[in-house]
């Protein structure tokens, strides 16, 4: 199973921007390499944390499940770190997360990772950094979930997506999401998001088609979120 | 302004400053300076960037960001022994939410420099920093599922719940914390007349009792089922 580009300290900086040598010398001495497909868990709600993850390439969704409905409280690309705030928690995971493509990740397994912790200041430091911005994250949407209407969050939602996976030459979305992700994401029912999109598709601002969502007007969808293109 | 001593506050046991040594607590001693805050005072505002960080010794504080159209969105809570502004310093950018007083409140302003050389040189108090930030990303993460999966009744009732944990009751029995019903409906996410509605739906069905703003919680059991609020 090789995964041998992160032992490169150049490559592994590119990836995980908010690292510096020394979060790069302690994944080197104690990660191990895990390999996803598409469709895989990396975890599941309630399983006891192994470890922290930190993602080499591909995507990811984390998802609470509900009774009524399954949220998605994230979707994450490569540079970013699951588990740690369940780690220093609870101790089992409060979602689950599984690949929406190959992944490439590395683990660090808990009792190492805490070890680390009491001679490291800086990997604190750092990894304090990426929960400050996940935070951040978080109490915006929740905010946008409670104050914008669907439509709003809908068109902010695909506007950010192509800003963190990027779009092809046409505009299309590099990752296909389905209603039901989209529905999950900004917290609605599936028949809003056909509704949504069908609209959105009559105001020239998107296009629909089998192999996923085209960003045809960005400027207007942007108008629509309150967000800039 | 009075000058309260680290080594005898009530609140320290609460707080991450807790982990600190004897010898490092009598620097914070030297260096720190303790502010009191009236009722509705704004400690931080949102966009900011602050020179330290607020210990609170006695009171509670909401903090609360403003949404695209300018309304308010409570997002948390804090009160004594709690820490507030340490996020912005720790990551270097502006205030993500404003500060403000709920109650008369007595603070102790730290300085940045001694937060990060705590940090530096203490593990136990830098893993304490980190987990508060795990529980406030816990929280974070159960309010956006709570948004999506809760209707506004079962939002309200735990919200009660919450209040109710988080900051105790009175010798009354009642949940001390005083909230206007404008404010409750901006931790529920929700506009101020469901908040009034629901409200006197769970007067009537005798799971509280309103006293002004404060209110007596009477059937736990029920607000917890309706409120879906498994642990």
């Amino acid at each position: 199973m090789a995964l041998n580009e992160w032992k490169n300290m150049t490559n592994f900086l590119e990836v995980f921007k908010w690292a510096d040598e020394e979060v790069y010398r302690f994944c080197a001495e104690l990660g191990q390499e895990l390999i996803l497909e598409e469709g895989d868990m990396l975890f599941h709600k309630d399983d006891d944390v192994r470890g922290l993850y930190l993602i080499w390439s591909g995507h990811l969704k984390t998802v609470v499940p509900g009774p009524r409905c399954d949220t998605i409280s994230g979707i994450h690309i490569p540079g970013a770190v699951l588990g740690l705030s369940d780690l220093l928690g609870s101790g089992s995971h409060s979602r689950q997360a599984q690949a929406l493509s190959s992944v490439k990740a590395i683990i660090i397994y808990k009792s190492e990772f805490l070890a680390s912790l009491a001679t490291n200041p800086n990997i604190s430091y750092a990894l304090m950094r990426q929960m400050d911005k996940e935070l951040s994250e978080l109490e915006k949407r929740a905010t946008n979930l409670i104050q914008q209407p669907s439509a709003q969050r809908l068109a902010g939602s695909l506007i950010t997506l192509s800003k963190k996976f990027g779009t092809d030459t046409d505009g299309r979305l590099s990752v296909r999401f389905t209603p039901r992700d989209l529905a999950n994401l900004i917290c609605t029912t599936r028949t809003t998001i056909y509704r949504l999109l069908r609209q959105f598709e009559e105001e020239g601002l998107i296009g629909v088609d089998d192999s996923g969502i085209k960003l045809l007007r960005r400027d207007g969808l942007a108008k629509r979120s309150g967000l800039s293109a | 302004m009075e000058h309260f001593d680290c080594h005898s506050c009530p609140s320290r046991i609460d707080s991450p400053f807790h982990e600190l040594s004897e010898e490092e607590l009598d620097k914070v001693e030297n260096i720190k300076s303790c502010t009191f805050f009236k009722k509705g005072q704004i400690i931080f505002h949102e966009g900011n960037r602050p020179g330290g960080i607020y210990c609170l010794r006695k009171g509670k504080v909401k903090l609360s960001r403003l949404g695209t159209d300018g309304k308010e969105q409570i997002i948390r809570f804090a009160k004594d022994g709690d820490i507030v502004g340490y996020r912005s310093i720790l990551s270097g950018e502006n205030l993500s939410a404003t500060v403000t007083t709920l109650e008369d409140t007595a603070a102790c302003f730290v300085p940045k420099k001694l937060l990060f050389e705590s940090i530096e040189s203490n593990p136990k108090f830098s893993l304490r920093i980190m987990k508060e930030m795990s529980r406030e990303l816990g929280e974070a993460g159960k309010l956006i599922t709570n948004l999506a999966q809760k209707s506004v009744r079962e939002r309200l009732a735990e919200v009660l719940l919450v209040l109710k944990l988080t900051f105790g009751e009175t010798e009354e029995g009642l949940v001390d914390i005083s909230l206007t019903r404008e404010e409750l409906a901006n931790v529920v996410g929700t506009a101020t007349e469901s908040v009034i509605r629901l409200l006197s739906e769970f007067k009537e069905d005798e799971l509280i009792e309103l006293k002004g703003r404060k209110l007596r919680i009477l059937n736990e059991t029920e607000l917890s089922r309706i409120g879906k609020v498994f642990d």
